[in-house]
């Protein structure tokens, strides 16, 4: 993704947004991991960054990649793709980090490459298929459907707090 | 020119009336509708409008604003009547006070656009109407019908001139609270808190030396006078009761200049206690209220009468007693006391010695003189602003910031190979005023621990008392300055530890006369730095530590097996850090139930600093607090492991060596263990540890870096050292706590993060797993 595709995404949400909080309902951000779309709700994340050197920080599981430099900040960051047990993938120029913030606490997620901010309403949105009850599937809020594509919908909290469990020595 | 003063002065007029005009509307919003649901009305809310118009008629009448003065003069004399209880307020009088804040408002809006009041005559002549009438009306009511006055309390009422006291009592206890008076409660919780402090310690001062005491009584009577005027804004009646009776006593004493005995001052010391009380009440929202008024009344009483009598105790004057003895008539005593009363200026005149004009002359240079010599109250005056704590906050980290990213600019990749002279030189001066600013940053949140230590005082005061020992404390070094957040942590530890000191430490005045010891006990409280760190020292010539007595109890609690001779003191004396451990036979009320120490030990920890303990059976115990001075940034050395860069603290380092082959065993469980010198250390291989790759295998290839956490010490192999640097600490997020060995992050100038190791979750780690050597 471009500076400036990725800039203009930037431009939809500011850093510190409790009172867009309400325009932001049903607005998602979406990305690419493998060969499926999925989204987070926008209000979330604080901003996306290109790939850059991570620091790794030992004890912590294989997804938990280490730490990177987010202007002065330190940030933890997440492969989403080892997250999904998914074969891992070389960083390229399209690699991002989704800066999300959940709690006070800021983490990044490491997708292929972003899309864009979507809106879905409500009766677009169907439930998570509840058919494997695999542990992925819990991270998902739904099944999305826009512009003819569907879009996994996933549940940020979940996909983060759950893990904070298993870490563990 | 004028103009322009003239113009500026009409701004900040606006600028400030507008202020007001925004406080004011929503307090007499608040007390109105309050006034509608309980029919009773709080005061603090029309002083606030009273001060609004009163302000504005001030400013406006020296800036030529006469319709404002007109109109602000009517709203404040209607106002005054209410303030004074001459009249109640009634909901039409709260629509016409709006009306008129309203106008007051449109005359703003008008200077704004024109540079001048003129205008609106209409309304202002309306509203101007309608106020003298109620006015008017408010003074025809005959006055005892509208004070509200509380029958309980009305003789007192009588005695009692404070305006606020008229309001029911009632209606001020609920409106201490409403949401528009919190500030003005915080505000007056804070400088209450600093009165009462300031009162407490100059009584204490009055009580080891009297010298002086007629400057500190005054100060202390200024304090309440100020203290009283406060609560009686704010209708807290108890409080305001308490110190009008206070403050009437220390209007005696300062009068009459007399003497305050140990046991007055002691009352004044409880007053002050029940006063904090009170405040402590209001501040977690209460009224205000405290224990044992009637009883601290009493002795305030008591007090008064033991003085006054005093007075009347004083010997008769001469004159009096010339006159009683017949020895002068009543007119030669009358006459001679009129001249006596002369001033020296009027005997000179009178004796023809000089004339009338050079005594007002010289009157006037005395004046002169007195006007320019610097009054000895003064002193050295701080100049203090208050400020909020989160912009501080705020500001410290940007600071943190800034200096993180003039590293990443100065120290940028892309400029690595140029040669760039004259941005070298203005890089050198960046780097200057970054450091400054740093230094002057940090200490911004740097306070001195003389307040800390202060509250100690009384502690060891009342505390004396209780146990009935003699006991003196000496507090050293309490201008030495540690940031805020520190002097909140160790104010706890501090006070636990005097307080056995005190309890157990020192022994009762007996026994020390006995063992030929001074019969007051010491405790010194010393401060000081030392390298990076601020050691407070806690000492006393009590009895000190019994070894035995420490040892027993901790194999008593199974803490310890064995032989114990190899055992140092100090570590015997570690035991007493254990939770749980006390070995008083009794518990008091003031110590002994052995949940102190531990937690004094856990509270230092959290500050990142080190506790430990001196003692000399019979001649007393030292405690010992190191803690780093600034929390967040330290001295780190630079290693490299692969192709990560770490960083440890400087202060665990004890020593660096590229070890000989020949120095190094593996022991049969596969551990490596270097020799230096006597010393048999444990060799940690970082690369491992974290499961990552090193540029060298052979530990004889590489830097074993010597470090030492509470006496355990290893021997971490990196790669290579590069270098020593100040690191601005920030703390690894929560997602990352679990990783052990690692206390945080830093950032280094080329932008790369560096993991702070944390020396002993690192040897414990290291511990837990053994390492083989493949």
């Amino acid at each position: 993704m471009s500076e400036s595709q990725r800039k203009e995404i930037n431009d939809d949400f500011d850093l510190e947004d409790d009172e867009n909080e309400d325009t932001q309902e049903g607005k998602y951000l979406s990305f690419r991991i493998g060969g499926e779309v999925y989204g987070i709700e926008i209000r979330h994340v604080t901003e996306i960054v290109g790939i850059q050197k991570i620091t790794e920080v030992p004890d912590m599981p294989q997804y938990m990649k280490g730490v990177i430099n987010l202007r002065g900040n330190v940030i933890p960051v997440v492969d989403v793709r080892l997250r999904f047990h998914m074969q891992p993938r070389d960083y390229d120029d399209r690699t991002c980090v989704i800066v999300v913030n959940i709690n006070d606490a800021s983490i990044g997620l490491v997708v292929d490459s972003v899309k864009e901010v979507i809106s879905i309403l409500p009766d677009q949105i169907s439930p998570a298929p509840s058919v494997s009850k695999g542990e992925v599937t819990r991270y998902i809020k739904g099944i999305g459907r826009f512009d003819g594509e569907v879009i996994i919908l996933l549940a940020i909290d979940k996909l983060l707090y759950n893990n904070q469990i298993k870490v563990s020595l | 020119m004028f103009k322009d003063m003239e113009l500026e002065f009409f701004r900040v007029f606006v600028t400030e009336s507008r202020e007001l005009i925004e406080e004011v509307e929503l307090q007499l919003i608040a007390t109105h509708e309050e006034a509608e649901r309980t029919g009773v009305v709080d005061p603090s809310g029309i002083n606030g409008v009273f001060r609004l118009f009163h302000t504005m008629k001030g400013s406006a009448g020296s800036l030529g604003l006469n319709n404002i003065a007109s109109l602000t003069h009517k709203a404040e004399t209607l106002l005054d009547l209410f303030r004074s209880g001459k009249a109640s307020l009634q909901s039409d009088h709260v629509d016409l006070l709006m009306e008129a804040i309203d106008l007051a408002r449109g005359y703003l809006d008008l200077i704004d656009k024109n540079n001048s009041d003129k205008g609106r005559e209409d309304e202002r002549e309306s509203i101007e109407k309608r106020l003298s009438a109620a006015i008017d009306s408010a003074n025809g009511k005959p006055a005892a019908a509208e004070k509200p006055t509380n029958d309980r309390n009305s003789s007192e009422n009588e005695k009692r001139q404070s305006s606020a006291q008229i309001f029911k009592p009632e209606l001020t206890r609920e409106n201490a609270h409403s949401e528009t008076n919190r500030p003005i409660v915080e505000q007056f919780v804070e400088e209450a808190g600093d009165i009462l402090d300031k009162s407490e310690k100059l009584l204490l001062e009055l009580e080891k030396s009297p010298a002086g005491s007629h400057q500190s009584l005054r100060e202390i009577f200024r304090g309440m006078h100020s203290f009283k005027g406060n609560c009686g804004f704010l209708g807290l009646e108890m409080l305001e009761n308490l110190s009008h009776k206070a403050e009437t006593v220390l209007e005696l004493v300062v009068d009459n200049q007399l003497e305050l005995a140990p046991e007055h001052l002691m009352t004044f010391l409880i007053v002050i206690d029940s006063l904090r009380q009170g405040v402590g009440n209001l501040a977690s929202g209460g009224p205000g209220d405290f224990e044992g008024l009637k009883m601290v009344e009493d002795l305030l009483i008591q007090l008064e009468n033991n003085l006054s009598t005093e007075e009347g105790k004083s010997p008769k004057k001469l004159g009096q007693i010339l006159l009683e003895e017949g020895a002068v008539s009543e007119e030669q005593l009358l006459g001679a006391l009129e001249k006596q009363r002369a001033t020296i200026g009027e005997v000179l005149v009178d004796m023809g010695a000089t004339d009338h004009d050079t005594v007002e002359m010289a009157l006037k240079k005395q004046s002169e003189q007195a006007a320019k010599a610097p009054t000895q109250d003064k002193g050295i005056k701080r100049s203090d602003i208050r400020v909020d704590l989160q912009k501080l906050d705020k500001l410290v980290n940007l600071v943190g910031e800034l200096v993180i990213a003039e590293t990443m600019v100065t120290r940028n990749p892309d400029l690595r190979d140029l040669v760039l002279e004259n941005f070298d030189r203005a890089v050198h001066h960046l780097r200057r005023v970054t450091s400054e600013l740093q230094d002057i940053a940090m200490s911004v949140r740097m306070i001195p621990l003389a307040m800390t230590f202060q509250k100690l005082v009384r502690v060891v005061h009342d505390l004396s008392r209780k146990v009935k020992k003699k006991v003196k404390l000496t507090l050293l070094g309490e201008e030495t300055e540690v940031d805020k957040t520190m002097t909140e942590q160790i104010a706890d530890p501090l006070l636990h530890m005097v307080r056995n000191s005190v309890d157990h430490g020192l022994e009762s005045s007996e026994e020390r006369l006995k063992l030929g010891k001074p019969e007051t006990g010491k405790i010194t409280i010393e401060a000081r730095y030392e390298g990076g760190e601020v050691w407070i020292i806690v000492s006393d010539d009590g009895r000190g530590l019994d070894r035995q007595r420490i040892l027993n109890k901790a194999i008593e609690r199974g803490l310890f097996k064995g032989d114990s001779a190899h055992l140092s003191d100090e570590e015997v004396y570690a035991f007493i850090f254990e939770p749980g451990f006390s070995t008083t036979e009794s518990v008091s009320e003031v110590s002994g139930r052995g949940v102190g120490m531990d937690v004094v030990k856990k509270n230092i920890e959290k500050l990142k600093g080190r506790i430990s303990i001196r003692s000399k059976p019979g001649q007393g115990t030292s405690i010992y607090l190191q803690i780093p001075l600034t929390l967040a940034i330290i001295d780190g050395m630079l290693v490299k492991v692969g192709t990560s860069q770490y960083t440890i603290p400087l202060l665990s380092i004890r020593e660096s060596v590229r070890p000989l082959a020949k120095s190094i065993t593996v022991t049969p469980e596969g551990e490596e263990i270097v020799r230096i010198r006597e010393d048999m250390i444990p060799v940690v291989r970082l690369h491992r540890l974290h499961g990552k790759s090193s540029k060298y295998t052979e530990l004889h290839d590489g830097i074993l870096v010597i470090v030492e956490d509470q006496g355990r010490k290893a021997a971490i192999f990196v790669d290579e050292i590069l270098g020593q640097q100040q690191t601005v600490i920030k703390g690894l997020s929560n997602f990352l706590s679990s990783a052990r060995g690692i206390s945080g992050c830093t950032i280094l100038g080329d932008g790369a993060v560096s993991l702070i190791l944390d020396i002993g979750g690192l040897i414990e780690k290291a511990g837990d797993e053994q390492l083989r050597i493949i």
